[in-house]
């Protein structure tokens, strides 16, 4: 037992552990990994004294009871005094890393980790001249808020602040907290790290039990995005500083709810439905619903708006659907919504080899040298991700993307080299470039891929700063330039299986700050782009500096 | 009248519905009246106003009341309806509503109901904050709120809901009655780190502990354990914490809150050392155990968030704990899974072997049915705990013959009760080797108890007008009071309608006093010494097998 209780400042004690300490608890500690407790040293290995203090990052203020947990060669944990210091005595020699935590702070640690991806820790080298710690914690920010109805305070309605990521070239939508507004209609989301949030509110309902044919009329408020935008694309985002407190006050507009009835019949004895409103901008609501099995009628409310009902059906077969679309503004009745089966859409593979490579897909060979999706990406914070792999049936195989509901899908291929995917398209759309539309109802036209084996490679180096972490290579093909390749930034880099033809390579610091899918998005940066041409089967090498791009 | 029970609802909702094809008189009758606020009868604009059939859940018509708090619904068929109002700053309300009871408005020919005063009560509540010793704000914290009232006949203080703070350490609760409330704080520091280092088990209610088989494991963390304990500075808990400021129930002090009232309850909390407390179950036979405790606050009881260790072979300990008196349960794994109870004072670091006096108790039966009913599929016998919140379950035999669990009964004194017996309730209760106090049996875990509960499915209703000065009273309190006064189960109750009438359903036959009060919503009509001074002008009735009464009651 290695434990040295010291009176400091006759303020706190502290106590220094041998072994591994586990704080169970906190932002900080859950990031870092518990180092295992070293063999004891022997009582003659020279002992420092490891001392410092923990500050606000943004105003410097001195922070008190934070706890101090330092472990390296020794583990120990204590808390700052209330101008902020922490010394622990008997601290053996070597690297030590210390860190801090109190509610309402950030370690910077943890503000890396969430920006880049990368764990950063305060080292220190504890020796018989080592200086003071410096343990800076970034405050958290904060959005409070008071929303106000027809004629007084909101009660209950749903707070959610959201943060809009960049994640492998695509925006996404995360939430960062959630509150319920209080009787006041007073609301506060703390714990939020520095950035830009957007806050939804609502949509929230109120519904009396009323019996059929009641005089009662129900009433909600529509989803709405601070400062009163239908969707986040049209919404201001707030960009807090460290430690900021933003203030949100909205002014919601009570609206009434409308009845949609009618029914709903289907070829599959369907145990159970799902009804769906689509907003025009990819919002997705759902009310509750009453349907009844026997006679398939059905029951909702919605407040008014255009929007496409979409209704699932689930049975064991599988999942049918129906779209119709809808104008409320007033009660509707006698809605008839018919589940079919969703799209099918059959596949042709052809494979043309240049080197005589075996052509396995057409000779219903045991593998293809690809896998193929249909996946439809919402940008909506309601709608989600889904998707379709490539299904085979028979011998020799046809191929079939099923179960393919209305919406708008990219075709995404990942052949293996030497293949590549040459062409893809769907009735004269080039789904290299293109998105596929798939229209409720509609059978699309079937899909045609041709893949080809005289890829290129190209390999490369990379001139510059190339410590940063996080950087990386983007590879823009001409052709598709929602194609883009991406290679973590090394000192080199290789792709290969690459179409032939032209391509702009640029080398960024941090990819993940870039929507890189989004042609839009990218169009500032070709100018800095660096243009290559690759003939077919040929292989070649470039030299690239890294562009200091983005935000 | 008395708010329905969900399931009556929903099948009642169903006739009412049905009943709607018939044709109704355009006309029809009319319900009108002023909203106005309890607190000072100002009219009150703005206020939703909604009606339905009494039976019946769903809303027939909602309105909003005027600028000048009146409102009217008309075209209602005859019939009785129960009227309910909410707005901001009022929560939903039934007309003249009391505990779960309320006056129904009761509309056709020659009966006026128009003019009606519909007094809501603002709503009041308590808000505050939660600081620490260094007046930093305590985020996260559980804050219970307690009332202190008559429920069902009895004086009492229980928990009526929880709220946690938010990051600046507040707390609402919103939307409450008038009346005595209290306030307590229940966490731990955020800092709090109470368990031994190696075991990173984290902070939980319970610790399911070792499966058999593991108990090189449990050695292992022996050894550490006991070498590794967190530094004293952490090693800290919050006792549970009343406002203004104290650790003792008897020193908390009340809010007491008249219609409106907000008021702020703000809160400091003082962390004392944790203390240990090592259960040593050794002596139970079991391969593995688990350890939970439960303290008593004013008459609920709440489970305490304590960390919990499987210290070496046969013990359990757990940590965080503050000192004072607490219900230690101690479930053990093996062949047969059981449960021992016991009370335990902890001051400091404390051991304590599980005693098997406190075991677990064999208690079967047979369930008689009079009149010769079949027993239903799915019936059960329940054993309700009058002094905690356990509620057992046994299903019942086509024979009528039930068994507990052993392992899930525990000594105490319980109400038995039968579900899912059709309409039926328990009439009588006899055992052996258990007291029995009407409808109630104490088990005192020494011996196997065998009871016989006798059910009758033969009810009497009566139903009766409220009457005072030969008027119709409406919104009394009526109470079916047992010749015996303390046979608890047998009491019926109602709130008399805006025609004076009342009903009392599912009687059990005896004897009893049909008894109207007015203003009677404060009287304790549990309390035999309370009740004793109303029968004397109450209606003396016997009940006999599905009878059906007709009374007049005088109203008090």
């Amino acid at each position: 037992m290695n434990q040295t209780v010291r009176k400091w400042q006759g303020q706190w004690t502290w106590v220094l552990l041998g072994g591994a300490l586990a704080l169970l608890c906190g932002h900080a500690a859950a990031q870092i990994s518990t180092i295992d407790a070293p063999p004891q040293s022997s009582d003659h290995a020279p002992r420092y004294t490891l001392s410092g203090s923990v500050v606000n990052s943004i105003t410097g203020e001195p922070l008190r009871r934070a706890v101090v947990q330092v472990y390296g060669n020794v583990s120990a944990t204590g808390f700052s005094d209330a101008e902020g210091h922490f010394e622990f005595s008997g601290v053996a020699g070597g690297t030590a890393y210390v860190s801090a935590r109190k509610p309402g702070f950030f370690g910077e640690q943890e503000l890396s980790q969430r920006a880049r991806g990368v764990l950063s820790q305060t080292s220190v080298q504890v020796g018989p001249d080592s200086s003071a710690v410096v343990v800076r914690l970034v405050p958290e920010s904060t959005i409070t808020g008071r929303v106000t109805g027809d004629g007084g305070p909101a009660e209950t309605i749903p707070v959610t602040v959201f943060e809009a990521r960049i994640v492998n070239g695509l925006k996404t939508w995360e939430q960062r907290g959630a509150a319920s507004t209080d009787e006041d209609g007073s609301f506060r989301i703390a714990e939020l790290m520095p950035g830009t949030y957007y806050v939804e509110f609502g949509p929230y309902w109120r519904w009396m039990v009323a019996v059929e044919g009641a005089k009662a009329r129900e009433w909600g408020y529509a989803r709405t995005f601070y400062p009163g935008a239908p969707d986040p694309e049209s919404a201001r985002g707030l960009a807090l500083a460290a430690g900021q407190v933003a203030e949100t006050d909205l002014a919601l507009k009570r609206e009434p709810f409308y009845q949609v009835s009618g029914t709903i019949s289907s070829a599959l004895a369907v145990q159970g439905v799902s009804l769906q409103f689509l907003h025009p901008s990819g919002e997705t609501d759902s009310f509750p619903l009453g349907y009844n099995v026997e006679t398939g009628k059905f029951q909702t409310r919605v407040m008014a708006g255009t929007y496409t009902l979409r209704a699932r059906g689930f049975a064991e077969g599988g999942t049918s659907m129906a779209d119709f679309p809808l104008t409320v503004n007033g009660d509707v009745s006698g809605i008839h919504l018919l589940l079919g089966p969703p799209a099918s859409i059959p596949v042709s593979l052809t494979m043309k080899s240049v080197s005589g490579r075996d052509n396995a897909a057409t000779r219903g060979g045991p593998t293809l040298p690809l896998t193929v999706h249909l996946m439809a990406r919402s940008v909506s914070l309601t709608g989600g991700v889904a998707g379709s792999i490539l299904e085979s049936e028979g011998k020799p195989p046809r191929y079939f993307f099923r179960r393919i509901e209305p919406g708008r899908y990219s075709l995404e291929g990942f052949p293996s080299p030497p293949w590549y995917v040459a062409s893809a398209q769907s009735g004269g759309i080039d789904l290299l470039r293109d998105y596929l539309v798939v229209a409720p109802g509609a059978q699309p036209e079937p899909i045609e891929i041709v893949m080809r084996d005289d890829s290129a490679t190209l390999s490369g180096s990379i001139s510059g700063d190339t410590a940063a972490a996080g950087g990386m290579v983007l590879l823009i093909p001409e052709r598709a330039p929602r194609r883009v390749q991406v290679r973590p930034a090394g000192t080199s880099f290789e792709f290969a299986g690459l179409p032939p033809g032209g391509y702009s390579m640029l080398a960024v610091e941090h990819a993940d700050d870039i929507e890189y899918l989004n042609p839009e998005a990218m169009a500032p940066y070709l100018s800095q782009a660096k243009s290559v041409t690759l003939q077919p089967s040929q292989t070649t090498s470039i030299a690239l500096e890294l562009t200091r791009v983005g935000p | 009248m008395r708010r329905m029970h969900w399931m009556a609802l929903i099948l009642l909702a169903g006739l009412v519905a049905q009943g709607q094809s018939r044709p109704v008189s355009p006309a029809g009758y009319s319900i009108s009246g002023t909203v106005v606020s309890a607190q000072g009868e100002q009219p009150l604009p703005h206020m939703q106003v909604m009606v339905g059939h009494a039976e019946a859940q769903g809303a027939l018509q909602a309105v909003v009341s005027g600028d000048d708090g009146r409102f009217q619904f008309t075209g209602l068929p005859a019939g009785k309806y129960w009227l309910a109002a909410e707005g901001i700053g009022f929560a939903r309300q039934n007309f003249d509503e009391h505990e779960g009871f309320f006056t129904g408005i009761v509309v056709g020919p020659n009966i006026d109901s128009a003019g009606l005063v519909f007094r809501v009560r603002p709503d009041c509540s308590i808000a505050g904050s939660v600081t620490d010793d260094l007046n930093d704000p305590v985020r996260q914290a559980q804050v219970m709120l307690f009332r202190r009232g008559v429920v069902n006949g009895k004086q009492g203080t229980t928990q009526q809901t929880g709220a946690v703070t938010d990051a600046a350490g507040h707390y609402r609760f919103s939307h409450l009655k008038p009346g005595t409330y209290f306030v307590a704080v229940s966490t731990q520091p955020w800092y709090a780190q109470n368990q031994q280092a190696t075991t990173q088990v984290t902070e939980q209610v319970a610790a399911q502990v070792a499966a058999p088989g593991s108990s090189d494991v449990g050695r292992g963390e022996e050894r550490l354990a006991t070498e590794e304990r967190p530094a004293p500075e952490l090693d800290v808990t919050y006792p549970v914490t009343f406002y203004s400021g104290t650790t003792e129930t008897a020193d908390a002090t009340p809010l007491d809150l008249k219609p409106g009232d907000r008021v702020t309850a703000d809160l400091t909390l003082t962390p004392v050392p944790a203390v240990r407390l090592r259960v040593d179950y050794s002596g139970l036979n079991a391969e593995s155990a688990s350890a939970t405790l439960v303290r008593r606050l004013f008459d609920s009881q709440e489970q305490v968030a304590a960390g919990a260790t499987q210290i070496g072979n046969k013990e359990v300990e757990l940590s965080g704990v503050a000192p004072g008196r607490y219900e230690l349960t101690v479930s053990t794994f093996g062949k047969t899974s059981r449960q021992w109870t016991q009370t335990v004072d902890v001051a400091g670091d404390t051991r304590v072997s599980a005693r098997r006096g406190s075991g677990p108790v064999a208690v079967s039966g047979v369930v008689k049915t009079d009149g010769g009913m079949v027993i239903p599929a799915r019936a059960q016998v329940t054993l309700r705990s009058i002094v905690s919140v356990d509620v057992v379950s046994a299903p019942i035999a086509a024979s009528g013959e039930f068994q507990f669990d052993e392992s899930s009964m525990k000594p105490g004194k319980y109400e038995v009760q039968v579900l899912n017996f059709r309409d039926a309730l328990v009439s009588s209760v006899t055992a052996a080797n258990g007291k029995v106090d009407n409808q109630s049996v104490e088990i005192t875990g020494a011996g196997a108890v065998r009871l016989v509960v006798t059910v009758s499915q033969r009810l009497g209703n009566v139903d009766g007008i409220a009457r005072h000065d030969g008027k119709p009273v409406a919104g009394a309190m009526v109470v079916l009071a047992p010749r015996d006064l303390t046979a608890t189960t047998r009491f019926r109750r109602d709130q008399s309608d805006s025609d004076g009438s009342f009903s009392l359903r599912g009687a059990l036959p005896g004897k009893y006093t049909v008894v109207a009060i007015e203003n009677g919503w404060d009287v304790e009509w549990l309390n035999p010494a309370v009740m004793k001074t109303y029968l004397k002008n109450g209606i003396d009735i016997e009940v006999t097998p599905q009878g059906k009464y007709k009374v007049e009651a005088k109203v008090q």
